[in-house]
This record gives structure tokens, sequence and C-alpha cells, in this order.
């Protein structure tokens, strides 16, 4: 029931705002309303999937693998929270003073459709059910693209649609290989199915779904749709983007594990995948001078950590990964609201025109600090356990090479954030008059979003252990399946 | 663009296309059909009207805006989702009778209502794109 209501909550409220176009204070009232709401229903469910339990619902009664199951587990009910924190931060942030009152009147249904979207995919076991919530989530994302309607929006779209287009094609080709080999499309089904299929086969498949997933996590080399499309969005927008949007393809990914490690070489090439991007992403990232794309480009490194702590497996390597995913979920869109005062407040978007002075510092100054400095990873931040963790998991698999390269990718981190702070914030000796401050505004999203960083910070221990009690869930091929397949419901008893 | 060969050309497609949309609607549940396609034929029919008789002129003849039909098949879909949980069902669990004397039985399933919701939402929320892409079309050819 909690997952019924936390799936068809958004798609029934953005059809009520899309028909009844309220006044922009309604609309907004509403969605902060909506997201309050599915935190609650997100509480609850982490509340009910903490001590291993598995929430199930069948459609129509049937049992999978003959119909279609929503399952939560830890894992699901932990992106699901993630998601409606996020959806909440950002109608906080979506200023129609700041961003426009078209644009933000157009972005409340559709950031509640993708919203739907994710939840869907994110509590779905099927995965033919996956691939939908994945277009339903694409679709939403293309029109948010839109919202700002100028020529930049729609060529910075472009590469979005055609490549994931593609993705999708090959996601949806991957399917139907499963489904030819094993007759079942059901993620628990699959991991008992695919044991005794052919090989060679059962890579193929399992490759074209894993570069589906890695195309919308944004790996190296198949990245560069998402630095093109970001720096158009409003910036809120492009903080759930960043945030949370390439984190399905991560949750895919984790979903398909126990399936993944039927075949050592697809997980080696997600290392490799995952660590060339935490590198190549920063790279990139250090020689921007815009700063949104500079963070876009980041986002490639910061997932890189995180698909590689995924590949190394093991429960370490996965507990790794999702406290990276929370962490670089809560940083990412905080350094885009940051970005947006920055913007405003200097009126231009290329660091190097920007002015200290212009910036003013006190709370932006603080909180650009927080967010840069847990991204960058010192302690006591959350990002210093993040990272913490993924090396431990290197560490213990004892991959020195995918080690060495992301302690350097991470000393590159620090030296992108430093960049920031020196054309923006820090004082430079200037030869012109000084200009007058801009005048700051209370930022409650940007407050919520430091202020959940510090606690993830200061929390790392218990969420710590919480991702590792996921990820041994996640791993243990037993649970998740039989929880799923011996739901009540019609259908024949499964042979054991 | 106004096209007499287009206009009556709709005028004889656009039943067939409804009938053939009612009609895979209806065998759909045992044969390839169902709701989504049957939404896609009457999108075609939708979207042919608003080519043919320009957005306004068609808007008249159809009273609800696209937007209401889709609306309302979300309605249905979702109301087809929560009222067997309400009876204490799965949700979408579906019920199947037989209606009528011997000659005129028909077998009706609860799954239809689902589909029609489908169908209205499909067939409106295309309708929606492709009026919204013709009226900024028509709206340049009047800048210009």
């Amino acid at each position: 029931m909690t997952m019924l209501f936390l799936f068809c909550l958004p798609i029934f409220v953005a059809l009520i705002l899309w028909l009844w176009q309220p006044p922009l204070v309604w609309s907004r009232r509403v969605c902060l309303l909506t997201s309050a709401l599915l935190m609650g229903a997100a509480l609850l469910l982490l509340q009910e999937t903490r001590h291993g339990h598995i929430e199930v619902v069948t459609f129509g009664g049937w049992r999978p693998p003959y119909g279609i199951a929503f399952a939560a587990d830890a894992l699901s009910a932990l992106f699901v929270a993630l998601q409606t924190v996020l959806l909440g931060i950002v109608t906080l942030a979506l200023r129609p003073e700041l961003h426009g009152a078209l644009s933000v009147r157009r972005a409340h249904p559709l950031a509640l459709m993708l919203t739907a979207g994710l939840i869907g995919g994110f509590l779905t076991s099927d995965l033919f059910n996956l691939f939908v919530m994945f277009e339903a989530v694409l679709i939403s994302s293309y029109l948010l693209l839109q919202v700002p309607g100028t020529k930049r929006s729609i060529a910075g779209a472009l590469p979005v649609i055609v490549i994931n287009f593609i993705a999708s094609g090959l996601f949806l080709a991957g399917l139907g290989l499963l489904y030819g080999m094993a007759g079942s499309v059901n993620v628990a089904d699959l991991a008992e199915k695919l044991l005794d299929a052919p090989v060679g086969l059962r890579r193929t498949a399992l490759a074209m779904l894993v570069v589906a997933f890695g195309t919308k996590a944004a790996l190296v080399p198949l990245c560069f749709w998402m630095p093109a499309s970001y720096p158009t969005l409003a910036a809120p927008l492009a903080a759930l983007f960043a945030g949370i949007m390439t984190k399905l393809g991560v949750y895919a990914l984790l979903r398909i594990h126990p399936l993944l490690s039927m075949d050592e070489s697809l997980l080696t090439i997600l290392v490799w995948a995952g660590g060339l991007s935490a590198l190549f992403g920063v790279l990139a990232a250090l020689s921007q001078y815009e700063v949104r794309r500079l963070l876009s480009f980041h986002s490639v490194s910061q997932v890189g950590y995180i698909v590689a702590a995924l590949g190394l497996g093991g429960d370490l390597g996965l507990a790794a990964a999702l406290f990276f995913v929370l962490h670089h979920s809560l940083v990412k869109p905080s350094l885009y609201l940051v970005s947006d005062e920055l913007e405003r407040r200097n009126a231009t978007r290329d660091l190097r025109t920007m002015d200290f002075r212009k910036t003013g510092h006190g709370a932006l100054a603080l909180a650009f600090g927080v967010a840069a400095f847990s991204l960058a990873g010192l302690p006591p931040l959350s990002g210093f356990f993040g990272k913490l963790s993924v090396f431990r998991a290197a560490f213990e698999a004892e991959a020195f090479l995918l080690l060495t390269l992301l302690v350097v990718a991470s000393l590159f981190t620090l030296a992108s954030m430093l960049k920031i702070w020196r054309f923006a914030f820090a004082p430079r000796p200037a030869s012109e008059e000084a200009p007058a401050p801009a005048p700051g505004r209370d930022n409650r999203a940007l407050g919520l979003l430091v202020a959940l960083i510090l606690l993830l910070g200061f929390a790392a221990g218990p969420v710590y252990t919480y991702a590792l009690q996921a990820a041994q869930q996640t791993r243990d091929g037993s649970s998740y399946p039989s929880a799923v397949l011996d739901a009540p419901g019609m259908g024949p008893e499964r042979r054991s | 663009m106004k096209s007499f060969l287009l206009q009556e050309l709709t005028r004889l497609i656009l039943p067939f296309s409804l009938l053939m949309a009612v009609s895979l609607l209806i065998k759909g549940h045992n044969l390839p059909g169902g709701g989504f396609v049957a939404g896609l034929a009457v999108a075609v029919a939708g979207i042919l009207g608003f080519t043919a008789y320009g957005s306004k002129r068609f808007q008249e003849r159809l009273r609800f805006t696209p937007e209401k039909f889709a609306l309302i098949g979300g309605v249905m879909v979702l109301f087809s989702l929560f009222f067997p949980v309400f009876l204490g069902y799965p949700p979408l669990t579906q019920a199947h009778a037989e209606v009528g004397f011997p000659p005129l039985r028909v077998a009706l399933h609860s799954a239809l209502f689902f589909d029609v919701g489908v169908a209205l939402c499909v067939a409106g929320g295309l309708t929606t794109a492709a009026r919204a892409l013709w009226a900024t079309r028509q709206q340049k050819e009047e800048d210009a």
C-alpha cells in the first residue's frame, strides 16, 4: 500500500496540476505538500524494510514471473527516500522570481512525473517494467530540458535524446535476449534461471544491459550527453538531475548485481569504466570555466567512484557504493544551488569574470565550503567517509592500481573545488572600483541540504551500517527472489 | 494550411480510424491489440483532424480539449488500480462476467475499463503534443 501510494500520488498530482493550472503560489504549495506526504511514506517504507523484511505488492493478484510485482527491500527504500527528499528541496529551491514564472509552472508537474518514474523504477522487480519507468523518467527529463525554450536548451537536449534513445534500444534488445533464454524478465526469477544458461549468450545479454545502464549513469566513454544538457536547465532542476537521475542507472546496476556476479568479466569492465570515469571526469572538470559545466563533468567523476565500488563487488564494495550515492545525491545538488546563487550575484556564468566583492562572504561561502570540502573528501564531512569506504573496498579487493587512480582523482577534485573558490570567493587584487555586493536572499533549500550533508557526516557510522545491511541483502541471492516469487497470488507454486 | 483534398480524406478516414480503434480495444484482451494501440489509432484520427481543419476549428467540433481526455483516462487507470485495493484484493485485480441472455451473451471483463483509460490517456497525450506543435507552427506563420 505504501508503495502504491508512493508511485501513484505524484502521477495524480501531476495530472491535476497539468489541467487545473493553478496560480503559481498554489502550484508550489501543492508540490511541497506532495513531497512532504511522499517523504512520510518513504520513511514508513524505510521503517517497514529495516530488518531485512521485503515488502511485495503483486498486480492483479498474479505472482511473478507471471505477473509484475513491486518489491521494496532496504536498497529500494533508501533510493526512494532520497528521491522524495530531493523533490522537496528542489521544489523549495525553484523560485518564480528567479527562474521565471512560466518555467516554474511547467516544471512542477514534470518534476512530479519524473519522481513517479524514478520511484517506480526503484520499486519494480520486473526488468521490462524498469524499462518503462526509464522511459517515463526520460520523457519527463526531455520535457524538463525544454522548459527554458531557448535555442541553447534545444541544442543541449538533442544529444541527450539521441544517446538515451540508443541506450534504451540496447536495453530492450538485451531484455529480449534474456527473455528468449530464460522465459522471464523478473530480476528475482532470472537470478535462478540464468544460472544454467549458455555462458556466451548470457554474457552478451548482460553486457547490453550494462552498457545501457552505464550510459544512463553517464560513465566514460558514454558520458558526453550529460555535460551538454545540464548547463541549460534551471539550476534547481539541474540539481534534481545530477542528484538522482544518473542514480537510476546506478540503482539498476545494483539491482542486477546478483546477475552480473555470475560473470566476473562484466564486473571487471565496470571497475575500469568507473575508475577511468573518476579520473577523466575530474580532469575535464578542471579545464572548465563555466561553473555548471565544471560541476556536470564532476558528476561523471563521482559516478565513476560509485560504479568502481559496485564493480569491486562484495559487501564492502556495494556498501561503499550505496554510501557514496547518498553522499553525492546531497552534495551535488547543493553545489548546483550554490552555482545558481553565484551566477545570479555575479550576473555571469564564467568563473573568470566573477568577482569576490560581488559574491560577498558569509552564508554562501560557508555553504560552498561545506559542500566543496565534502565533495573533495575532507573529514569530518560525508565525502570523507564515502571515499574512505570506496578506498577500503578497493584495498580489500587488492585493486591497487584502481586505488591509485581514485586517490589521484580525489586530489584533482580538491583542486577543482579550489578553482571555484579562487575565482568566485577569494580576494584578488583588482584595479577597478569596488562593486557593491549583490544582496543575499534567504535560501532555505541550500541551508537544508548543507544541514543534511553535515548530518550524514556526523551520522556516518549508523548510515554505513545500514548501507552494509542493504548491501548484504542485495548480494544475498536468496532473500529477494524468495520474497518476490513466493508472494501470495495466483500462479503455479515455485519448484524448489 | 488548408487543403481541400486533405479535409475530404480526413472526413473519410476519421470514422474508420475510430472504428479500428474500438475493434483493437475490444479484441485486445485475447489477440494483439489493446488500450495502447487503440489509443494510437485514436490519436491518428485526432492528429489528422487538427492538421486538416486547423486547431481552432477542430477544437470547436471536439468540445473537450485533448488534455481532458488524457485526464479522464488517467483517472480511470488510477481508479482501476485502486478500486480492488479498497475491496481487499491486490491492485489491478480483474473480474469477469457474462452478461445478457443466451442469444446475446457477451463476456465482459473489468480490464476493459482499464484499457479504455489507457486508450484515452495515450490518445489525449499524443493529440495534445501534436496540437502544441501545430500551434507553434501556426504562430510562426502568423508572425511571418
